[in-house]
């Protein structure tokens, strides 16, 4: 700003310097009018005279001169202030952009992550579910298992006890079936008879 | 003609089936029509008899017959005619095929217990492991050791679960 301020000075002055010669010639020329023509004529020859004295070329070139290092001062001056300027505000723009990226990122990062999250959660609910289907469906599956393994084992068991007679039967027949005299069993033979007499007699007597 | 007749035949313990009636009724067949021949000739006084079974003769010496004579043989022949249609028949399975000392001693039982003239067919039926089946007009007695285990198997399953 300051910068800015001198620069404004400056040109403030120069205008005043040229504003104050404008006015001098400009009273000088009303001055030579109310004198009358005559006069007027010798004021302007006179002031022309001054004017070509005091305004040669040297001092002019001496103005240029001066006015020509002033400018080139102000410009680097203001170069220098206008880079600082522009340096800070690139700076400052730099921060500012850095910022707002930051926050977009920041915010776009938050959203990316609620967005990871919700799909998280619905993916582990999802997984929830389908687990606890799962577990379901498996205990269904071995009671159902196991209700058939328990059928088939008391069908089993229902049969071998069922054919367990026979089984054994078969099993010592195997075994001492060979050893198993006619004569030896007589006396059970005859008990058995005993024991159905009645029911023979009855049958054989009245049967037929 | 004063024969002593027997009102019932006893029969002998050699002769236990069906079998052995048929194979003795014809016997008596051929012996009839040897003392036929015999009477038609009348020439001998002295009959020489053909050679008989033991069965026939067991039979003959129980009953106390006179196989010379045509009348005695005229009602064996009868007789055993009638047992061999009407003498009450048990079949018995046995497991193993019996020997005759065996038949003759259940045969014995069953003619003291249950009917003198009754008759047997025997079986084979060698799953029943031991013991006898019994089969009558109209039913059926399983004295075997199968079933015997069949009427334990309750008790054997018991058994078996106390193992367990």
């Amino acid at each position: 700003m300051n910068n800015w301020l001198q620069i404004g000075l400056f040109v403030a002055i120069d205008v005043i310097s040229l504003a104050v010669v404008l006015l001098i010639i400009f009273k000088t020329q009303k001055f030579n009018k109310k004198r009358g023509p005559s006069n007027n004529q010798l004021s302007e020859q006179a002031i022309k005279e001054n004017v070509a004295r005091i305004f040669n070329d040297t001092f002019r070139e001496e103005l240029r001169n001066r006015g020509r290092l002033h400018f080139e001062k102000i410009i680097s001056e203001n170069a220098m202030f206008l880079q600082q300027d522009l340096q800070l505000t690139t700076s400052q723009l730099n921060e500012s952009l850095k910022n707002e990226v930051t926050k977009n990122l920041q915010t776009e990062f938050k959203k990316y992550e609620q967005s990871l999250e919700d799909a998280r959660q619905l993916a582990v609910s999802a997984i929830e579910k389908t687990n606890q289907a799962i577990d379901k469906e498996r205990e269904v599956l071995s009671n159902e298992i196991q209700k058939q393994i328990d059928l088939e084992k008391k069908q089993i068991l229902d049969n071998f006890e069922q054919h367990l007679a026979s089984i054994i039967n078969h099993y010592i027949l195997m075994a001492i079936g060979d050893q198993i005299d006619l004569n030896d069993q007589l006396q059970f033979i005859v008990a058995d008879l005993e024991k159905n007499k009645d029911a023979i007699r009855e049958d054989v007597n009245h049967g037929a | 003609m004063l024969i002593m007749e027997p009102k019932k035949i006893i029969l002998p313990l050699s002769i236990v089936t069906t079998t052995d009636v048929d194979l003795v009724l014809n016997e008596i067949n051929d012996l009839k029509e040897y003392l036929v021949q015999i009477k038609i000739k009348n020439s001998v006084s002295e009959i020489k008899l053909p050679h008989t079974s033991k069965s026939l003769d067991n039979l003959v010496g129980l009953n106390h017959l006179d196989l010379t004579n045509l009348d005695q043989v005229d009602w064996l022949k009868k007789m055993i005619e009638s047992l061999s249609t009407k003498a009450p028949v048990v079949h018995i399975g046995f497991s193993v095929e019996p020997n005759l000392l065996l038949l003759e001693k259940i045969v014995d039982w069953f003619r003291h217990n249950i009917d003198s003239s009754l008759l047997l067919t025997v079986g084979l039926q060698p799953i029943i492991g031991a013991g006898i089946t019994l089969r009558t007009s109209n039913k059926f007695f399983d004295l075997s050791l199968r079933n015997h285990f069949n009427n334990l198997t309750s008790d054997l399953v018991k058994l078996i679960k106390e193992v367990d």
